[in-house]
């Protein structure tokens, strides 16, 4: 029987793109203490594998096999449903898709991240348990970590020094012969 | 000239790169100008690769993008690699490293035009041609930097969220002159809120060519909201040919049947880069494909694009047209 159960899986505190770390499924404890407190992580520390949640239990963890993972990128937010651009990993052939999803689907304490842009990453896989095997539906948001006011402010300059850079180089003038 | 940019379906080639050499274009040589009319990845991704390979051509942007704000998210996507790669800021930053990285000729760092409304972006005589920019609007402009502004991060929205620009009236919409001959590149320029958008800007500008074209490159992917009965009226001919490009990302793909309708009955022929349907996805295998089906509504894949191509006689304004379509391209 078919068990769809993204809300029991969900993770807050997730933020990794890297594929062959989320072909394997949610695996190796690579959470640290502050990255936990603050709820990102930098991309260096993304390649070291999946972060696991605490509601995903050690015993579901050794037992999950993922089928198929879809890195989804949010277009709009409608009442009720997303629409998603979903592309699956590992193939670079396949193709884009385009489709509805429930906001249901997405754990309530991300639906706050849920804007056009927004990234998430879709596993179906197979969970065994014991004699038997359960399938397996599971969405991750991906959190940007924010911008300091030090950032902010580094922004604010490069972007003057460059529209200054840009207006004293453009001619202006049509091309042509 | 190469105006706007989409890749081809092995995502990675520009795919007027791959027809231009295809065709046997040096491009590095013969390319003497490229046009990104706004800043929609669907017509902007793959930019950057041509700009270093056409490496002599100049480089024209829409005007609306000549401002301070615009640096600022320009050195925001620069700061990060969390979306760069699939966000039209992410291109744009490409293109200008592209124009600052050429070794030849001037140094420049920004685009060697900035487009806006009754400009000639290219002139040549004998025979005569030229590139004339429609749009955008002088409010159009002023109403985009108010629009950049607000994506601007500050301490009270500090999130490195992904956000996109929507106004396309900041589109730069092109009348091509070939001798006798005029053609019209519509971009994604929607109708306008008044005569000083869209356009509505356009149709009601006193110096812009009063000259009827014959074939009408239709905007926005033939939608409702860039539709305009004077822009049929006042700047084609009668029953002019139409093109268009198809878009399925959107809520509902483009050109709708309403949309077609309305498109065929102006025109004489309707071409289109590939068939405005919702294709489903391949299946995959059962326990998947079930899975998803159980999750997901309204499924259908981004479909393929083909291209169409219209030659004619520059020497016989009266000879008509010839219009050849590739891959999935189509007659509506």
């Amino acid at each position: 029987m078919l068990t769809a159960q993204p809300e029991a899986l969900l993770n807050t505190v997730e933020l990794f793109d890297d594929p062959a770390a989320l072909q394997q499924g949610p695996l190796a404890d690579t959470t640290t203490a502050d990255t936990r407190e603050h709820g990102w992580l930098e991309p260096t520390q993304r390649a070291l594998g999946r972060i696991p949640t605490s509601q995903v239990s050690k015993h579901r963890m050794r037992n999950f096999e993922s089928l198929q993972t879809m890195r989804g990128m949010i277009l709009d937010v409608e009442d009720k449903f997303l629409r998603v651009k979903l592309v699956e990993l590992g193939n670079p052939s396949a193709t884009e898709e385009i489709a509805s999803l429930p906001i249901r689907a997405i754990d309530p304490e991300d639906r706050e991240l849920l804007e056009s842009g927004t990234v998430f990453y879709w596993t179906i896989g197979l969970e065994r348990r014991g004699d038997s095997t359960a399938s397996i539906s599971e969405f991750r948001v991906l959190r940007y970590p924010r911008w300091t006011q030090v950032e902010i402010d580094s922004i604010r300059r490069e972007g003057h020094a460059l529209f200054q850079e840009i207006m004293g180089s453009s001619a202006n003038a049509p091309t042509g012969g | 000239m190469v105006v706007d940019s989409l890749l081809a379906d092995d995502k990675s080639t520009p795919i007027a790169l791959k027809y231009l050499s295809d065709i046997k274009v040096d491009i590095a040589v013969q390319v003497e100008l490229i046009l990104l009319t706004h800043w929609d990845l669907d017509h902007c991704r793959g930019a950057a690769e041509i700009v270093r390979q056409a490496n002599s051509a100049k480089v024209a942007c829409s005007s609306a993008l000549q401002c301070e704000e615009f640096c600022q998210l320009i050195a925001e996507a620069r700061s990060q690699r969390y979306w760069q790669s699939e966000h039209e800021l992410g291109e744009f930053a490409s293109v200008l490293d592209a124009i600052n990285s050429r070794s030849s000729g001037k140094k420049s760092v920004g685009p060697d035009i900035w487009a806006c409304h009754d400009q000639d972006l290219f002139r040549r005589e004998s025979p005569t041609v030229t590139v004339r920019a429609l749009s955008p609007s002088s409010a159009a402009q002023t109403c985009a930097r108010a629009e950049l502004a607000q994506l601007l991060p500050d301490a009270e929205h500090a999130r490195r969220s992904f956000r996109r620009i929507h106004s396309n009236e900041t589109s730069v919409a092109l009348l091509l002159q070939f001798s006798h001959r005029y053609f019209l590149l519509g971009a994604d320029l929607e109708k306008g809120a008044d005569d000083a958008y869209g356009w509505r800007a356009v149709v009601a500008s006193k110096v812009r060519p009063q000259v009827p074209a014959e074939l009408f490159k239709v905007p926005h992917h033939g939608g409702e909201s860039a539709h305009l009965d004077s822009v049929w009226d006042k700047l084609l001919i009668r029953q002019p040919y139409a093109v268009l490009t198809t878009f399925s990302a959107g809520k509902y793909p483009l050109p709708s049947k309403s949309d077609i309708r309305r498109l065929k009955s102006k025109s004489k022929r309707v071409y289109c880069t590939s068939r405005p349907n919702w294709i489903l996805p391949p299946p995959r295998k059962k326990l998947l494909e079930d899975i998803i089906r159980h999750t997901l509504l309204n499924r259908r894949v981004v479909s393929r694009v083909g291209h169409i191509r219209i030659r004619g006689s520059i020497a016989d304004p009266d000879a008509p047209l010839r219009i050849d379509r590739f891959g999935s391209a189509c007659s509506l």
